[in-house]
């Protein structure tokens, strides 16, 4: 799990730098933290689902980062790549608005 | 924990409301709550904390599906009472008399009903709020007396507290009633499975070891309860899953309407009960996760904007169903639901109505929580924004999960009138598993007068 929890936390980090730009990175790193925890908290059959698209995901961005690789996966035409940026980005987003946000 | 005389899996309304009489009726009583438990207030309410700590899963569970729909299920001693937003309405006769017709139901008209939901209420001092709305409430009755839609400000298990309502929740009262009386309550313990042999439950396996009982009842929900039996033999399909699906709007004002410890009470019944509008959950994060559903940025938003946002409801009575399926090899169930294309054009219609009553309501942007959706600013807006809202784009939710076990005499029922499970003799199902459908209002007091009665048979022997 933990090359794909560091592949999450880097997905994590990109949305953050585009939704919250004013954020610290301390804060965006936190929040990439809490969505590895909420990652492995899902249920079995969804984790094995968000697994592999999280394999797919990976393929899609390559070494890309930041506001490319959020594009990047936004733009992939792979079935679950879309959700799998969709679910990363909603836990993220929640993390740190409860974190710093509020 | 060793030999008792019931076991009641689950610490929800249901397993409460059977662990209290059970242990009033002088039975020894072992309530098994896989769950921690979590004092009242102890958490902030609608957290990621809470989350953490008060959900399955922390909330994170869907019922697949075109579309998916997100839903929640409490996991901690006294189960969803302890999460949900306390809203109380009592079953109508039409509802009843349509479960007892369509399923055969035996003693479940509304006079069949109503002195345990007289019962309910003392205990839990359901009452109507005193004084002025906030405004999140506020906005709802505002837009529908302008329209002249019918509503109402909905009474809640509460009593006024300093600050927000103080819920009366299982842990401060059924629970705490059943504690009382005698009853154990073992937390953080999952029930692997029934021990089931020859007909009859033996006990319930726990970490490996068997607790024995004389009767078990199963009140783990409508997911858990049905996904408990596979795993234990006992022949149960799964299907018949209801739910209420939801879409929801974040709605901005010129003024501020966000409480985020609590939410709007007030609910629009003009189109009741197949369409209910109502206010949501606002904490800043939950309105940060609605807009990202919608692709939408956040980064241009103004920090504070939140106060003046506040995220509101459409539900809907389903024509779909869904499905509970015990994998092995998987610990959790895997749920299906399908939405049928009448519940997609009921939620469009529904989204539709909801904004138009929140611009009468005077709010000035209205964002959708479907991905892709449009920023809503006239009335002119709302007919295509509710009909850009197709299949792929939806986003979905639910909480009030039921209709697994449904009670009655229909052939091929699982289980009976009173909540008994007909293939095994010493077990029963008592939650909302057993409401034959989502019943189009907050089922809470419903499946705890059901609970009541059918618990009163058991002790009565006539189960």
């Amino acid at each position: 799990m933990r090359s794909g929890a560091t592949f999450a936390e880097r997905v994590a980090l990109a949305c953050l730098a585009r939704d919250v730009p004013e954020s610290s990175l301390e804060s965006r790193r936190r929040a990439a933290e809490e969505v590895v925890q909420s990652l492995t908290a899902l249920p079995d059959s969804t984790r094995a689902g968000v697994g592999v698209a999280g394999v797919l995901a990976r393929g899609v961005v390559g070494r890309s980062s930041g506001d490319r690789l959020v594009s990047r996966l936004d733009a992939a035409p792979l079935p679950g790549v879309g959700e799998y940026l969709k679910l990363v980005r909603s836990l993220a987003l929640v993390a740190w608005f409860e974190d710093a946000g509020s | 924990m060793s030999s008792y005389d019931v076991v009641v899996v689950g610490s929800g309304p249901g397993g409460s409301v059977t662990a209290r009489e059970c242990a009033r009726a002088g039975l020894r009583v072992l309530v098994v709550e896989e769950g921690e438990r979590v004092e009242p207030g102890a958490v902030p309410a609608y957290s990621l904390e809470q989350m953490r700590r008060q959900y399955r899963n922390q909330g994170l569970t869907v019922a697949l599906g075109r579309p998916p729909i997100a839903y929640t299920e409490a996991a901690c001693a006294g189960g969803g009472s302890e999460v949900n937003s306390g809203l109380y309405h009592r079953p109508s006769a039409e509802l009843l008399d349509a479960w007892s017709r369509e399923h055969a139901v035996e003693a479940l008209t509304l006079p069949d009903v109503e002195p345990w939901l007289g019962t309910v209420e003392d205990r839990l001092q359901v009452q109507g709020r005193a004084g002025e709305l906030p405004p999140a409430s506020a906005a709802l009755a505002r837009g529908a007396e302008r329209l002249g839609w019918a509503g109402l400000d909905v009474p809640r298990w509460a009593v006024p507290g300093p600050g927000h309502p103080e819920k009366q929740t299982m842990t401060r009262t059924y629970l705490a009633d059943a504690l009382e009386a005698g009853a154990e309550l073992a937390c953080g313990s999952r029930v692997d499975r029934l021990d089931v042999h020859d007909g009859r439950v033996r006990g319930v396996v726990v970490a490996g070891r068997t607790v024995t009982s004389e009767r078990v009842v199963v009140a783990a929900g409508a997911v858990q309860s049905p996904a408990l039996l596979q795993r234990s033999g006992v022949p149960v399909s799964g299907r018949g899953l209801a739910v209420h699906p939801t879409v929801k709007v974040v709605a901005e004002f010129a003024e501020d309407v966000n409480d985020p410890a609590d939410l709007a009470t007030y609910q629009v019944k003009e189109f009741a009960p197949a369409l209910t509008l109502g206010g949501s959950a606002s904490r800043p994060s939950l309105i940060a996760l609605a807009l990202s559903e919608r692709g939408w940025s956040v980064a241009g938003e103004p920090r504070e904007a939140w106060r003046r946002q506040q995220v509101y409801y459409a539900a809907i009575r389903s024509r779909g169903r869904g499905r509970v399926r015990s994998v092995p090899g998987f610990r959790d169930p895997v749920v299906t639901y399908r939405l049928t294309r009448e519940d997609l054009a009921l939620l469009r219609s529904g989204l539709a109505r909801l904004m138009h009553l929140l611009l009468a309501a005077g709010a000035t942007r209205l964002l959708p929580s479907y991905a892709g959706a449009m920023t809503v600013t006239t009335n002119a807006d709302v007919a295509p924004a509710a009909a850009a809202m197709t299949r792929s784009r939806a986003a979905l939710m639910s909480v009030h999960l039921t209709g697994t076990l449904p009670l009655g005499e229909r052939r091929g029922g699982v289980v009976d009138s009173w909540g008994r499970v007909r293939d095994v003799t010493n077990l029963w199902v008592n939650d909302a598993s057993l409401l034959p459908d989502a019943p189009g209002i907050n089922p809470q007091g419903t499946l705890m007068a059901i609970a009541h009665r059918n618990v009163d048979r058991l002790l009565r022997g006539d189960g």
